[in-house]
């Protein structure tokens, strides 16, 4: 595994928080940090949101998103490590009974570690939404660089998809992430 | 809530003042978000943030000066104590007769800045050098001045909005 996928990996699944970001049809932008799950795999994340929460109600206006995960270092900037993707997002109700509830509970779970008295599953799902971000960009840094794409990133399979290279700039190679340009 | 003057309550004021990174979020003209991590300093109504020219934050505040600036505190022993701060205002990105027309409060601004960060400071005025020409700290010629000019804000506490009481003396 390469160092940048191994530290994206390692942020996206460790660290509890994502800094969530939506527009609504005005274009102001609205942040909000939130719990979340990194399906590796797929290269999909996942988030639980009040059904009327603000981000829900731009989500249902504009689906694209952009969320970042980081690790802050007070003492030297060289060792701040982050991720930011950007993807659609697709909500799905907590009582559509499509969405398997149990597995999203274990997921969430087993990464924060709350009992079932302290889940989100206290609250009534029909109040919950989940909503599943397809990613389609990702963008990693260490430091002052951005590093190169995670092996796990959805643009080294697919066509059409995009990253940010080492030297910073997207490039949309055909299913390839490459380096092009200067930052 | 809308703040008249710099007088925000005193939960608002700790959170701007103490606050180490801050995230923002801003938007290109067909509405495509991005948030990343900044490090900014308040002064009266605004916070001040230096970016590098190349990056896709100035470029989508070119197109659309609406952003999103989110300040929190995090607790790694109870994950639900977390406090936050997400303002929302206007960002305008200071050109050089901005700057000299501004001058009292830019070199405030750049005091406050070597004042929270003196680690950071230290680090680019030995090593800065070393980095990659647009991520050095030196205005114009690699960064910009950002001021984000507070026009709403709403506080959350362990994830849920709070309405504050009046403002702090």
């Amino acid at each position: 595994m390469s160092q940048a996928s191994a530290f994206a990996k390692r942020v996206l699944t460790e660290e509890a928080f994502a800094y969530f970001c939506t527009t609504d049809m005005q274009n102001n932008p609205h942040v909000v940090p939130v719990f979340f799950l990194f399906d590796l795999t797929r290269c999909h994340a996942y988030f639980l949101f009040s059904r009327d929460s603000k981000k829900v109600r731009n989500l249902r206006l504009r689906p694209r998103i952009s969320f970042t995960v980081d690790v802050r270092d007070h003492v030297n900037p060289l060792e701040n490590k982050g991720v930011m993707m950007q993807g659609q997002a697709k909500i799905e109700p907590l009582d559509d009974p499509d969405v398997d509830r149990e597995y999203i509970k274990h997921l969430f779970e087993e990464k924060y570690g709350w009992s079932s008295s302290q889940s989100f599953f206290r609250h009534d799902h029909a109040e919950r939404v989940l909503v599943d971000v397809t990613v389609r960009k990702i963008s990693c840094w260490q430091g002052p660089t951005f590093v190169s794409c995670p092996s796990f990133c959805v643009a080294s399979r697919e066509p059409g998809y995009a990253c940010v290279s080492s030297r910073g700039r997207v490039d949309y190679a055909q299913g390839r992430c490459s380096s092009t340009g200067s930052p | 809530m809308h703040p008249e003057d710099h007088n925000f309550p005193a939960e608002v004021n700790w959170l701007l003042e103490e606050g180490y990174f801050g995230y923002l979020g801003t938007s290109d003209s067909r509405g495509n978000p991005q948030v990343t991590p900044v490090i900014f300093v308040r002064e009266s109504n605004s916070v001040f943030l230096t970016i590098s020219k190349v990056s896709k934050k100035v470029t989508n505040i070119r197109q659309n000066e609406r952003v999103a600036f989110l300040v929190d505190i995090r607790d790694p022993g109870d994950l639900a104590n977390n406090r936050a701060l997400l303002t929302e205002g206007r960002a305008k990105i200071y050109g050089i007769l901005d700057v000299l027309s501004n001058l009292g409060r830019a070199l405030r601004v750049r005091a406050l800045l070597l004042k929270k960060y003196p680690k950071y400071a230290a680090f680019y005025a030995t090593k800065g050098s070393l980095l990659p020409k647009p991520w050095r700290a030196t205005l114009f010629i690699s960064r910009l001045l950002v001021e984000v000019k507070i026009c709403r804000f709403s506080y959350m506490r362990e994830a849920k909005p709070v309405a504050l009481g009046r403002p702090a003396e």
